[in-house]
C-alpha cells in the first residue's frame, strides 16, 4: 500500500511544503495574489463609470461601454458624470436608476468642481484619502497604481530574468575565454550610469509603461546572470551532467533538461525581491519625474506632491503607506522563498 | 577462438595543466606555459566479447582516464587523447565525429560511475532518467519506453520497481540508485559496460549484490563485456576473469584471475598482493606495505616507474622502461626482471 506519507514528492514541491510552512510569506503571497486578482477588476469596486444605469425602461452598462452625456438626456459634453446622473435620478424618482461602484470616484478624475475648496483638499468624508493638487481622488489613485506598480515589477522582473538566465547559462555553459569576455563585457555593461540614460531617454521620448519597462530590462538583467552563471558552472560539473553525456543525451538537451533545471535556486529565491526592487524604481522615477506619463497614477508622482509642501500629510503618508505594505508582503515571500530553499535551515552547526 | 570486442593500441592520453609549482624544471614545455601530465602513457590491451575485465590500481593511476578515454569523455582543454587507437567493433573510436560518437554512448558502450547519488538529475524521477535514455536512442512512445525502464528496473532487482519508477533520487537509497544506474547503463543493450568503481560508495553487504548484479548481466546478455574499475583487488577477485594492475599511467601486468593471484610476476602486483590482508586462516604478523609513495606525475623517475620502490631493481631499471612482454599467451608484465 502506498500512503501518502511516504510517497515520493518531487524536490521543488517539497520546498512548496515548506514555504507553505513559512506562514509569514505564505500569507503575504495569498494576500498579494489576491489583491492583484482584485486590481484587474477593479473598476467594479473604485471608478467613475456606474456599474448599470437604467434609463428609460432600458439598462446600460458604462462600466464595460462609453456612453456620451446624450445618451441619458443631459445636456453636457463627453462623457456623463454618473455621480451627477444619479442625484438627478434620485431626484426625480422615476423608476430610473444608477449603481455606481462602491467607491465612485475615478484616479484620473478632475473633480474641481466637487471638492469643497482649493485642492489639494484633506481626507474628508467623500474623499477618504483627500486629493492630489489636480483634485484628483487619492485612494481611487493608490488603489489603480497597485496594478500598474506591480505588474511593472512582475513584468521588467519577467523579462530581465529571462535575460539574465540565459546570458548566465550560456556563459557557465561555454566557460573559458568565451566566458572571460562575456563576463568583462556584463560588467562593463553594468558600470553605465543607469540614472543618466534614463533621463536622456526620458527627454528624448515619452516614456510609457513599455518604454520604462525595456529600460529597466535592459539595465537589469546582469545582476542575475552572475548567480546563474556560477551555478550552471558547478551544476555542469557534476556526475549526473557526465552521466547523461555517457549516455549518449545531446547537450542542449541536457543544458535545457538537466542543467538549467537545477541552477534556478537562485532565480527563484531572487525574483521577489526583484519585483520589490523594480517597484521601487518606477516609484523614484516616477518621483523624479521621468517615469510614467502625467495623468497616469502613479505612487511616486503622488509622493514627490506630498514632499513638495509637507503640510499635506496626506499625499506623503497614504501613498509611503500603500508602497510600505506592498513592498513588506514582496519581502516576506521573498524571505519565505529564501528559508524553504535554504540548505542548512535544519543543519544548525555553523 | 574468441572474439575481440575492443582493443586499445598504444592508447596516451595527456592534460595539459597550468605550471603553479614553479619547483619541477625536467618538464615538457608546451607553447602555452602549460605542462603536460601523462595520465594514461602509452598503454595497449583488448577485451573479449563477453569477458569481465577488470583494471586496478591506485588513485591517479589512469584507471579512469582509460576509461573515459573509450568513450571520450575526456574534457579537451585540458586534456586530449594524444595517440593511439581504439577499435571497438572494428572501427576506430578516435577517428568518429561527434556525432557518430555520440551515437555510440549509451547505446554501444554505456558506463556506471562511482557516485550514484549525484549520478541522477535531482529534479527528476527514477523512471523518467531511465526512459530518456530509451527514448534517446529508440524511437518509443512514451508508454513503451515507460514498460521498458520498468522492466530493467525489475531485471535489477530493485525492491517494487512500479513505486520506483516515480520516487525522486532523493528518497532511494545508495544501492537502489546504482540499480538505477544500471539499469540505464543497460538500456540498450550495450555490448561493453564500464564500471568506474561502481561499488566504491555502497556498503559492504550492497557491494556484494551489486557485484552479483553485473555478474548475472554477463550471463543473461551474451557477449556483453564489462570493464570493471576498481582500486579494490578482493572486489576485483570476485568476478573478473582478467585484470589488469596499473601503475602511474602505464600497465604493469595483465593476467587472468588465477595466474594473477598465484603467479604474479611483476615485483608491484606481488606487493599489492602482499600488502592484502588475508582471511584464510594464517594470521599474518604484519601486513607488507610496498615501501615509498607513488611518485609525482609530473616528475617521474627516470627509466621504470615503480624502480624507485621496486625491491628487485637493478641498473638497467634505472636507465630505460620496460615494455609489456608476454611470457605465456594471456600474461604480459612490463618488467625486466622476465625479459629473455
Amino acid at each position: 500500500m502506498m500512503n501518502e506519507a511516504n510517497k515520493s514528492i518531487s524536490p521543488l514541491r517539497k520546498k512548496w511544503r515548506k514555504f507553505k510552512s513559512i506562514k509569514r510569506g505564505y500569507y503575504s503571497l495569498q494576500v498579494l495574489i489576491f489583491c492583484y486578482m482584485l486590481s484587474f477588476i477593479l473598476p467594479l469596486f473604485a471608478g467613475k463609470d456606474a456599474l448599470v444605469v437604467k434609463f428609460n425602461g432600458q439598462y446600460y452598462f458604462p462600466v464595460l461601454k462609453y456612453y456620451p452625456a446624450s445618451e441619458f438626456g443631459i445636456g453636457s459634453h463627453g462623457e456623463a458624470n454618473y455621480r451627477y446622473l444619479k442625484k438627478e435620478f434620485e431626484n426625480r424618482n422615476s423608476g430610473d436608476f444608477v449603481l455606481m461602484p462602491v467607491y465612485p470616484y475615478g484616479p484620473l478624475e478632475n473633480l474641481l468642481d466637487e471638492v469643497n475648496g482649493v485642492p489639494p483638499t484633506p481626507p474628508s468624508a467623500e474623499h477618504v484619502l483627500g486629493t492630489d493638487d489636480r483634485a484628483r481622488d487619492v485612494l481611487s489613485r493608490l488603489l489603480y497604481g497597485f496594478n500598474t506598480s506591480l505588474s511593472f515589477g512582475i513584468f521588467v522582473t519577467l523579462i530581465s530574468f529571462l535575460i539574465g538566465t540565459a546570458a548566465g547559462a550560456v556563459l557557465g555553459y561555454k566557460g573559458g575565454l568565451f566566458d572571460s569576455y562575456g563576463q568583462r563585457l556584463i560588467e562593463i555593461w553594468s558600470t553605465l550610469p543607469f540614472l543618466f540614460i534614463v533621463i536622456i531617454i526620458s527627454s528624448l521620448f515619452q516614456p510609457d509603461f513599455i518604454l520604462l519597462s525595456v529600460i529597466l530590462t535592459i539595465f537589469g538583467w546582469m545582476g542575475i546572470s552572475y548567480y546563474v552563471r556560477a551555478e550552471v558552472y558547478r551544476e555542469k560539473s557534476l556526475d549526473y551532467v557526465l552521466s547523461s553525456y555517457s549516455a549518449g543525451t545531446g547537450i542542449t538537451k541536457i543544458l535545457f533538461k538537466h542543467i538549467i533545471p537545477n541552477s534556478l535556486t537562485p532565480v527563484l529565491s531572487f525574483a521577489p525581491f526583484a519585483v520589490a526592487a523594480n517597484i521601487m524604481s518606477l516609484i523614484s522615477l516616477d518621483f523624479l519625474g521621468f517615469g510614467l506619463p502625467p495623468p497616469e497614477p502613479s505612487w511616486g508622482e503622488m509622493l514627490s506632491q506630498g514632499l513638495r509642501d509637507m503640510s499635506r500629510w496626506w499625499l506623503v503618508v497614504f501613498p509611503l503607506a500603500v508602497q510600505f505594505l506592498t513592498l513588506l508582503a514582496i519581502v516576506f515571500i521573498g524571505e519565505g522563498i529564501r528559508k524553504a530553499f535554504d540548505p542548512k535551515e535544519n543543519s544548525g552547526i555553523i | 577462438m574468441r572474439k575481440k570486442l575492443l582493443e586499445i593500441k598504444n592508447l596516451t592520453t595527456s592534460f595539459f595543466i597550468d605550471d603553479d609549482s614553479g619547483t619541477n624544471l625536467s618538464r615538457n614545455e608546451h607553447p602555452e606555459g602549460k605542462i603536460k601530465l601523462k595520465a594514461v602513457d602509452d598503454i595497449s590491451f583488448s577485451v573479449y566479447e563477453g569477458e569481465i575485465l577488470g583494471i586496478a590500481g591506485e588513485s591517479g593511476s589512469g584507471k579512469t582516464v582509460t576509461a573515459y578515454s573509450i568513450l571520450r569523455l575526456i574534457p579537451e582543454p585540458p586534456g586530449k587523447i594524444e595517440s593511439g587507437e581504439i577499435i571497438f567493433c572494428g572501427k576506430d573510436l578516435l577517428k568518429l565525429s561527434r556525432e557518430e560518437i555520440a551515437g555510440y554512448r549509451g547505446s554501444e558502450i554505456s558506463m556506471i560511475f562511482q557516485e550514484p547519488s549525484s549520478s541522477l538529475n535531482p529534479l527528476l524521477k527514477a523512471g523518467l532518467q531511465v526512459s530518456e535514455v530509451i527514448r534517446t536512442h529508440f524511437n518509443l512512445s512514451k508508454d513503451e519506453s515507460y514498460k521498458k525502464a520498468l522492466e530493467l528496473l525489475r531485471e535489477t532487482g530493485i525492491p517494487e520497481p512500479e513505486k520506483r519508477m516515480n520516487e525522486y533520487p532523493y528518497s532511494l537509497s545508495g544501492g537502489m540508485q546504482q540499480r538505477i544506474l544500471i539499469a540505464i547503463a543497460l538500456a540498450c543493450n550495450p555490448k561493453l559496460l564500464i564500471a568506474d568503481e561502481p561499488t566504491t560508495s555502497l556498503d559492504a553487504t550492497i557491494q556484494m549484490q551489486i557485484l552479483q548484479l553485473l555478474k548475472n548481466i554477463k550471463s543473461k546478455r551474451t557477449n556483453a563485456s564489462i570493464i570493471l574499475i576498481s582500486h579494490n583487488l578482493a572486489m576485483l577477485s570476485e568476478i573478473c576473469d582478467k585484470i589488469i594492475i596499473m601503475y602511474a599511467g602505464k600497465i604493469c601486468e595483465i593476467a587472468d584471475k588465477k595466474t594473477m593471484f598465484t603467479a604474479p610476476k611483476h615485483p608491484y602486483t606481488v606487493g599489492l598482493l602482499n600488502s592484502l590482508p588475508m582471511i584464510d586462516g594464517r594470521i599474518k604478523e604484519r601486513l607488507n606495505a610496498i615501501g615509498g609513495a607513488v611518485p609525482d606525475m609530473l616528475n617521474l623517475p627516470q627509466g621504470c616507474r615503480f624502480c624507485t620502490r621496486c625491491p628487485d631493481k637493478f641498473e638497467k631499471c634505472e636507465s630505460s622502461e620496460p615494455e609489456l612482454i608476454g611470457i605465456s599467451e594471456e600474461h604480459f608484465v612490463s618488467c625486466y626482471l622476465y625479459e629473455k
